[in-house]
């Protein structure tokens, strides 16, 4: 996808996620459902966005979000949310699997995962755990 | 009755030690020095007659593992299947335990409770964990030892980070379960650098190199790479956070190795970081073209970020 984002020098991570802080939102992206942003199979964890925001689809696995108030960016574990009715439209703090919750402030954020490189395709690739 | 609005600095001052005393009944082993097998088996009863259930057999074993096996057993499971753990009364009460205790202890409007709250207190402190089943009810004792890192992560490099009375353990490292063979891998430098290239979840390298530099150095771990330190920066994000980025590459060039040119006979390389939450130190694959830390960290970064953004984390977790 060729580089619509305009970027400010704010940026935040909590783990392999990383927000970066952009002006607007770019032109012609999908608005989703609101999902984790990235998951671990092998670990059962999560990291997830609650509050109120709208979440579009950016370059096939990456996001843009709008915050719209402040919101709170957590790493949990998917069992502690399964029955318990809770929804990511609160900005609530759910209990930490490895990192500390994180405070996004309403704005707007290019999210992606961190990337490594494969020196046997020669390729970027998103970081797995 | 009025509601309790606030603590008394006097009321205050006992938190830190109450909260200390439960604690200290698991990390200092009390409820497993303290174990009574008897008043396990008469509590557990007594329980399930408050419930209104019929009176349970209770059977005790020295860990979960066990009461897995147990299970299975009686269940006729010709294939052996997990079976859930009871949500309740086991060692993840002690958090409202001690909260109710306090409460108990020190002002009097709830001391019609004190018998139930007594009741589970006996059997949560002989309980680690319990499968709860019709007239039946599988106890496992409290672990013999716990291990932990300065987060208070679940953690050991050179043995279980928990164990429990049969011998049955698990591995962790700064928080994160590592299977057995993997830990066992890194007995030696040889077969963890065999472990590490095999494996491509970042989480199991993290833990991998974890080991190795705690048991052998940082010495021990460019070994294990057969590699050398190209660059090491310190980088002062916002607040009081510094993180120090590190690039290695092998002495040994591979022809079947490329960088990101395309260029064939290259080296591996890795770039080091520190996670701040867990302490866990990764390496990442990167390219060997690298010779500036905080260049290699911008390049990792997600696509579409350009090298002008600085690599400066207003909150990092």
């Amino acid at each position: 996808m060729k580089n619509k984002l305009k970027f400010e020098n704010l940026s935040f991570h909590q783990g392999d996620v990383q927000f970066f802080k952009v002006k607007e939102l770019p032109k012609g992206i999908k608005k989703v459902t609101k999902q984790y942003i990235a998951a671990s199979e092998r670990s059962g964890s999560f990291h997830a966005l609650f509050g109120n925001y709208d979440i579009y689809e950016y370059d096939n696995g990456g996001f843009v979000i709008e915050a719209h108030d402040e919101c709170i960016l957590n790493h949990s574990l998917q069992s502690e949310l399964q029955g318990l009715g809770i929804t990511m439209d609160k900005p609530i703090v759910t209990n930490k699997k490895d990192h500390r919750h994180t405070i996004v402030p309403p704005g707007k954020y290019y999210v992606d995962i961190q990337t490594r490189f494969d020196p046997l395709e020669n390729v970027k690739k998103r970081v797995i755990d | 009755m009025s509601k309790i609005e606030k603590l008394t600095p006097e009321q205050e001052s006992k938190l830190d030690s109450q909260r200390e005393k439960w604690l200290s009944k698991i990390f200092n082993y009390e409820f497993y020095n303290n174990h009574d097998s008897e008043r396990t088996k008469i509590s557990m009863k007594k329980l399930y007659k408050f419930c209104e259930l019929d009176e349970p057999e209770v059977i005790l074993l020295d860990s979960p593992m066990a009461c897995q096996i147990e299970v299975n057993r009686l269940l006729g499971n010709e294939t052996r299947v997990y079976e859930p753990f009871s949500a309740y009364i086991n060692a993840d009460d002690t958090s409202w335990l001690s909260f109710y205790e306090y409460f108990l202890d020190n002002f009097d409007f709830m001391e019609e409770h004190r018998e139930n709250f007594n009741l589970i207190s006996e059997c949560v402190e002989n309980s680690y964990l319990q499968i709860q089943m019709d007239k039946v009810c599988i106890v496992s004792k409290y672990p013999k030892k716990i291990m932990r890192n300065s987060n208070n992560d679940l953690h050991c490099t050179n043995g279980y980070a928990i164990e429990f009375a049969d011998g049955y353990g698990q591995h962790y490292i700064n928080g994160r379960f590592i299977e057995e063979e993997i830990f066992n891998e890194c007995d030696s430098l040889i077969n963890a650098k065999i472990s590490f290239h095999k494996n491509t979840n970042e989480d199991i390298r993290a833990a991998i190199i974890t080991i190795i530099k705690e048991n052998f150095g940082n010495q021990g771990l460019l070994d294990m790479l057969d590699a050398v330190m190209v660059d090491e920066k310190t980088i002062k994000h916002n607040g009081d956070y510094e993180e120090i980025v590190r690039i290695y590459k092998t002495k040994t060039k591979y022809s079947f190795l490329q960088n990101s040119k395309g260029e064939l006979d290259q080296p591996y390389a890795w770039i080091e970081f520190t996670c701040p939450s867990t302490k866990s130190v990764y390496l990442i694959d990167t390219c060997p073209t690298f010779t500036d830390a905080i260049e290699c960290a911008k390049w990792h970064r997600p696509n579409n970020v350009p090298d002008s953004v600085d690599y400066t984390w207003y909150s990092a977790n």
